[in-house]
């Protein structure tokens, strides 16, 4: 297998735009990657995109638009881990050699509020009431609570840190810093997580060119490695969205940490020499025990990190300097590759009041319905 | 008022012993596998541990322990059939039998009275009736033991 590059990225401000189609959003973003790659489209030998909530073709609904020359366009969904499923397909078909070039797509416009429940649930799980997204996260985090001390503050201090991290951040949804207060004193929605800790789903698009060491050159003069990319599905018996059932017998490794596993592998390193990282924070503990399954901290010490610091920007584990998902709400289909653009952002040092002083090695990680889990390490 | 079969309808049949006589003496099912004794609630192809199709039935434990748990505050999306208009939130857990299975529940209690590890039990009820005017059960829990005195924590 050889290298596979980023060449360049593109994203569409994530938010809320009744007015725009996605396949304008999908266009600019596609646009925009292509430009920073240097890269006419017509080079583009092959193209994914990440959706779950829109169309049959979606994605050759908006790269059509840049003309038609044949090449496979094909729409791919992995719940909250879409971006990353698609981007593990590209990366394999230049990592093989049967391509040199291809562009990741992300695009979504979901519904406001819970999501239909009718896409994720059986009928019995909506009448009885037990198809809210967030019971599961809740319930972990009752127990992760009960078992490790963790507190309510401790959450909370993490929807503080991405809410001040993304006044920085122009594509973020909410640009706008919370108190500690205001966010434990905003209304619960499923005990212990609160709506301030909590993201929205909404509407935007990213997208990723990518391309073999052997055309690098003739595009960027600045590429980024994509030193290991992966995407699994939790093994029994993982708590998610749409189970209703847990082993109390059998434990195995949390899906993370089954998913950063191999991507450690590939690119040959360990948590500790990441610089910067862009996880999942469905909700505020969500981000948690995302700390304690990519190997930050042992497991049961993920609060340590707020606490001290550690996950700030200024520490040593700088985690959602976009401002995570809690901030620019998370458009599913697109929500990994806006990870890929913070970690380019970064690695390449145009970030700006984000900027990770010296970032050559970052991780982006997206967690979702299924057990759907995706995880990509990029170099510089 | 049972169907016309005589059986009462319910929100998934399999995850029932009976569907006919006392409520009371109606229990939660599941298989167990005979390989590696992984239990489940309801019927399933096959073991979702360790794939293998030789299952045998089994009725599952009305007593539990309290796993863990949270709260619904807001009604939920699409086509709830509890107490509505107006909605009453309502707690939910994550119910530990002794067979090895823990199940997501509603819990029949006040918001503040689940803690961790309290000893809970089994509840087959009546949740909504359906066109032809038969009720519908659904299964919850409530604490063994009711509390007295319930304060509201954060």
């Amino acid at each position: 297998m050889r290298p596979v590059y980023i060449a360049g990225v593109g994203i569409h401000k994530f938010g809320r735009f009744d007015d725009k189609p996605y396949t304008q959003m999908g266009l600019e973003a596609a646009t925009m990657a292509l430009a920073d790659a240097k890269m006419p489209w017509s080079d583009v030998e092959l193209a994914y995109c990440a959706r779950m909530y829109l169309p049959a073709t979606s994605g050759v609904k908006i790269l059509g638009q840049l003309g038609r020359t044949g090449i496979s366009i094909v729409d791919i969904e992995a719940a909250c881990a879409s971006g990353g499923a698609a981007l593990v397909q590209a990366c394999m078909a230049i990592a093989s050699g049967a391509k040199d070039t291809a562009l990741v797509l992300g695009v979504e416009k979901m519904p406001r509020g819970f999501m239909d429940p009718r896409q994720l649930y059986e009928d019995w799980q909506i009448k009885t009431g037990l198809s809210q997204n967030p019971i599961p996260w809740a319930i972990r985090a009752r127990r992760h609570m009960h078992e490790h001390g963790t507190t309510a503050e401790q959450i909370a201090k993490i929807s503080v840190k991405n809410h001040r991290n993304s006044v920085h951040n122009p594509n973020a949804m909410y640009q706008k810093e919370f108190s500690l207060e205001q966010v434990l004193n905003s209304p619960l929605v499923n005990d212990p997580i609160n709506l301030f800790s909590i993201c929205a789903p909404n509407e935007g698009a990213a997208a990723v060119v990518l391309c073999s060491g052997d055309v690098a050159a003739k595009y960027t003069d600045a590429p980024i490695e994509v030193a290991g990319c992966a995407h699994k599905v939790a093994l029994y018996t993982h708590f998610s969205v749409p189970l209703y059932t847990v082993s109390a017998r059998v434990e195995n490794p949390h899906v993370t940490q089954l998913t950063c596993g191999e991507v450690y592998e590939a690119a040959g390193i360990g948590p500790e020499d990441i610089d910067v990282l862009e996880v999942q924070d469905t909700d505020a503990f969500c981000e948690l025990e995302a700390y304690e399954h990519i190997g930050l901290c042992p497991i049961g010490e993920g609060g340590r990190l707020i606490d001290d610091g550690t996950v700030a920007i200024g520490g040593s584990k700088p985690v959602n300097t976009s401002g995570g998902l809690i901030s620019k709400g998370e458009p599913v289909g697109a929500s990994h590759l806006g990870q890929i653009h913070e970690i380019v952002s970064q690695l390449r040092g145009t970030a700006g009041a984000r900027q990770v002083e010296g970032a050559k090695v970052g991780l982006a990680h997206v967690i979702g319905a299924g057990g759907n889990c995706a995880v990509t390490v990029l170099k510089r | 008022m049972l169907t016309a079969n005589g059986q009462y309808a319910t929100i998934r049949d399999d995850f029932f012993s009976t569907r006919e006589g006392p409520l009371a003496d109606i229990r939660l099912a599941g298989t167990i596998c005979n390989a590696c004794g992984e239990p489940s609630l309801g019927t399933v192809p096959a073991c979702q541990n360790c794939q293998s199709p030789d299952l045998r039935p089994a009725t599952l434990s009305r007593e539990g322990e309290l796993f863990s748990y949270t709260v619904v505050r807001n009604r939920p999306p699409g086509d709830y059939k509890g107490p509505d208009n107006p909605f009453v939130p309502f707690p939910v857990g994550l119910v530990e039998l002794p067979e090895g299975i823990r199940v997501l529940s509603v819990l029949d209690c006040a918001l503040d009275e689940p803690r961790v590890g309290m000893a809970i039990v089994l509840d087959v009820y009546e949740l909504y009736r359906n066109e032809e005017g038969a009720p519908v059960l659904s299964y919850r829990f409530r604490p063994a033991t009711p509390s007295t005195n319930s304060e509201e924590q954060r």
